[in-house]
């Protein structure tokens, strides 16, 4: 089970993406859990719950290196999800990045 | 070209991430995003009282005699917003600044009540002199308590002095805690009592300061704010306003930067404030004089979401070649016709694509100007009710005006956006198309 924070600005379309890379996931017989939060309790979140990556959403790739660093600080990796991925056809890709 | 989109992305993004975290403007917003729940509920009631029925029928007569009754829930939802967002941004600033968030949502209403001082009431005064029309209900109810704070300074236009006041009295609360002005309890008391005396200090400070203001110096913060922020009104009312907020809100998103959640904390405020006195001057059957709230702006300008991308959806349903062109159009287009842009801003993506940020930009540019023509010459009804935003444009267009109007000028700018769109998509559709025969995608 791979546990994902996927940080974006809060709005509707993480909820897309969120389920586009479960059901991805499902198909490849993998499992994975995916949480999506806005940008400002990225750390509160990391203290709360135990997560394997953290995604960075392309319309919050600019604060890409704030995120880094706290989650340097928990030790995990910081992935930013290109643009096309961020959509529902860019799962299977996406996948790739968080598996890899 | 890529390389000089990613250098302008880079330089614009570091000082937009910081405006948009700050923690009072992120505060602003937050707190008046947790107040529209209420706003919408509101509206339906609104709505039910207002909506146009055919003359002289049996639910026509129903609704002109229950009124005034239908509009009570109402009144306590939509038209006193301002409550909502005291408590909210106070609630979120307090939360940013890591201490109690509910003393800090509590605070602020309590500075925001105060300020309003309550007035001792003659009934003899009020019964003579203002119970006619449709408030009468409202008024006999508050005769037999004594004393009385009219539940329209809780409306609209309170809402800047909420907002305020309400990070006053946060600083306050932050300003006591930080140099530990605050009354300590032994460490065997449970903490949540303990959190509750800590707030004793800056709860007095905070009621005493807009005492002095409001009840001792007779002053009226609502009004005072209110000619200070009047010119800001101004410019967001008129067309030139209007299209600057328009354009900088495509100009970041074309960079991937949440354009609106960057102007979210400035026009968020106005617009409500400009409904609200749309529907304060609709259910006194007066004139509305804002053409341009914030339902006007969902549901004629951003059809789809920011850019009306909706247009560019059908466009490329319509003209798509390429295998990803015809699979993205498929899979944006449920989303955006409920107003969720991303899918197809950073799925195509409209993003950094310099054949696409051009319709992008324009597009929201023409249907402004062709909506506020519309409404200005009375074609179109003003909008005074808040729909969700993600509704189906047509039908928020028509819940917002409660004119049928609305949902053809809502359908005319689809056509239009999609017809903007038509030889952008076109053209990048057939770039596209080249790059997958030149199997430079992998799908």
């Amino acid at each position: 089970m791979t546990n994902v924070l996927l940080v974006c600005s809060g709005g509707m379309s993480s909820a897309i993406v969120e389920k586009a890379l479960v059901n991805e996931a499902k198909s490849q017989g993998k499992e994975i859990n995916v949480k999506a939060i806005g940008s400002g309790i990225v750390r509160e979140e990391l203290d709360n719950n135990k997560y394997d990556v953290l995604l960075v959403a392309p319309q919050v790739k600019h604060m890409f290196n704030s995120f880094k660093q706290i989650a340097d600080d928990f030790n995990i990796p910081t992935k930013d999800i290109a643009p096309r991925e961020y959509s529902p056809l860019g799962s299977k890709a996406l996948l790739d990045k968080i598996l890899n | 070209m890529n390389k000089a989109f990613d250098k302008i992305s880079e330089v614009l993004g570091g000082p937009m991430s910081k405006v948009s975290e700050q923690k009072h403007l992120r505060s602003i917003r937050d707190g008046v995003v947790g107040a529209i729940p209420f706003i919408i509920v509101g509206s339906v009631f609104l709505l039910i009282a207002m909506i146009p029925l055919p003359e002289g029928s049996g639910l026509a007569l129903w609704q002109k005699a229950n009124q005034a009754t239908i509009l009570i829930p109402y009144r306590l939802t939509f038209n006193a917003m301002a409550l909502y967002v005291s408590f909210g941004v106070g609630y979120h600033l307090a939360e940013r600044y890591k201490i109690s968030a509910l003393s800090g949502g509590l605070i602020s209403v309590c500075g925001f009540l105060v300020s309003l001082a309550p007035t001792l009431f003659n009934p003899a005064n009020i019964i003579t002199t203002t119970l006619v029309g449709n408030d009468a209900t409202a008024y006999k109810v508050m005769a037999k308590e004594g004393l009385y704070m009219p539940i329209a300074n809780f409306a609209s236009k309170g809402i800047f002095s909420a907002i305020i006041i309400a990070i006053i009295a946060v600083e306050i609360l932050r300003l006591c805690y930080k140099y530990h002005i605050t009354i300590k309890l032994p460490e065997q008391v449970p903490a949540s009592v303990a959190r509750s005396f800590e707030a004793i200090v800056p709860v007095a400070f905070v009621v005493c300061i807009f005492s002095i203001i409001s009840i001792l110096g007779g002053i009226n913060l609502e009004t005072i704010i209110g000619t200070l922020v009047d010119p800001l009104i101004k410019v967001g009312d008129n067309l030139a306003g209007g299209l600057v907020v328009v354009f900088i809100n495509s100009f970041f998103w074309s960079f991937g930067i949440h354009g609106s959640a960057i102007m979210d904390p400035i026009t968020q405020p106005l617009w409500l404030s400009m409904l609200g006195e749309n529907t304060d001057a609709h259910t006194a059957g007066l004139q509305m004089t804002h053409l341009m709230p914030q339902p006007f702006y969902q549901f004629f300008v951003y059809i789809g979401g920011s850019g009306a991308v909706l247009g560019l959806v059908i466009a490329t349903l319509i003209v798509a070649k390429s295998g990803y062109g015809k699979s993205i159009s498929k899979a944006t287009l449920i989303p955006s016709i409920f107003n969720i842009n991303e899918p197809i801003i950073f799925g195509f993506p409209v993003m950094l694509n310099p054949i696409l940020i051009i319709p992008f930009i324009i597009t929201p540019i023409v249907l402004l100007l062709i909506s506020w023509v519309a409404t200005a010459l009375g074609l179109v009804g003003i909008a005074f009710i808040q729909p969700p935003w993600t509704l189906p444009a047509p039908l928020g267009a028509f819940f917002a005006t409660g004119d049928w109007r609305a949902i053809i000028l809502s359908l005319i700018n689809i056509a239009i956006a999609t017809v903007i769109y038509l030889p952008f998509a076109k053209t990048y559709d057939t770039q596209l198309q080249k790059e997958e025969n030149n199997n430079q995608i992998a799908e």
